[in-house]
């Protein structure tokens, strides 16, 4: 499945959603296809980890785009916004453009609502991507920790938002 | 509203350019896991599967067959860049060949000539 409204030739784009375990990511070719998804842990030196493993994916995949949460704007844990940064930093190196996303638009876009949850636009995306649908994880109980699958859907969410914030921008220009 | 923040200022042209192949993506849509997908292939451990899909090593044609049966889905859809890169080098070189064969006089040269403006308008699309 493509993300709705995609044109063709669009960059090639590399969604990654960081988290207290790792990492989900998703990739989308430049028909706006979805080709390639997944979620990776990584215990010890998290941050190491992280990065070995991403520019593992950055090599094989050749993104034009990658797209990250703007930790800056929300209340992420520093080691999380320090990975961040660190991956930003990564993709300047390789000269592939970083664009950052707020949460916040991410609910609005994916969710329906800036106060949508994590389940819900999770539910949205799995209805829209069926080949990632069955790995959507139960609902969360009160006692539970997120479950590390959502971190996937994290992910398309964020590519499926700048891919609409993208649309709009050339929609006010042209 | 918050706006969509980037590092770069200047981006870079947009790239045309495709993935060489889907052989991952569709593996991955039906759940297959590597070594379940390299017992189908003919053999081998699920190591050669991950050395397809990491641009390692390139399939044989009878490997690409058997995705094909696997998946049912055509060239176009498993290799889409390879597909297309093979397409544009033939389009040029039918270009070529149709100005040559356009300045011969020869017997079953309208056919000829009809096969490669056909095989260019269908790679033009």
């Amino acid at each position: 499945m493509s993300i709705p409204g995609q044109k063709h030739h669009t960059p090639r784009a590399l969604a990654i959603d960081l988290s207290s375990r790792g990492f989900g990511y998703a990739l989308f070719d430049s028909e706006g296809k979805l080709v390639d998804w997944g979620v990776r842990k990584v215990t010890g030196n998290k941050n190491a980890g992280c990065l070995t493993r991403i520019r593992a994916l950055i090599r094989w995949y050749e993104p034009e785009v990658i797209v990250l949460e703007d930790c800056e704007s929300g209340e992420r844990h520093q080691r999380i916004k320090e990975l961040s940064e660190d991956v930003s930093r990564l993709a300047e190196r390789m000269e592939i453009r970083v664009v950052q996303i707020p949460w916040i638009l991410v609910q609005s876009v994916c969710g329906g609502s800036p106060r949508a949850t994590k389940e819900e636009i999770a539910a949205r995306i799995g209805d829209h991507f069926p080949e990632i649908k069955p790995h959507l994880p139960p609902k969360r109980k009160p006692w539970m920790s997120e479950d590390e699958r959502m971190s996937l859907f994290d992910a398309v969410a964020l590519a499926a938002t700048a891919c609409v914030v993208k649309k709009r921008r050339e929609g006010r220009t042209a | 509203m918050t706006t969509m923040k980037t590092y770069k200022q200047s981006s870079p042209a947009v790239s045309l350019r495709k993935l060489s192949h889907h052989l991952r993506t569709y593996r991955k849509t039906a759940r297959l896991s590597q070594h379940e997908l390299a017992y189908l292939l003919g053999g081998g451990s699920g190591t050669k599967v991950s050395r397809y899909e990491h641009f390692q090593r390139v399939p044989s044609l009878a490997t690409i067959v058997a995705y094909e049966i696997i998946f049912k889905e055509s060239l176009h859809s498993l290799l889409p860049g390879l597909y297309d890169e093979v397409q544009e080098r033939i389009r040029t070189r039918a270009q070529q060949l149709l100005a040559r064969v356009s300045a011969r006089k020869e017997p079953g040269r309208d056919a000829k000539l009809a096969l490669l403006r056909s095989l260019i308008h269908r790679s033009e699309r």
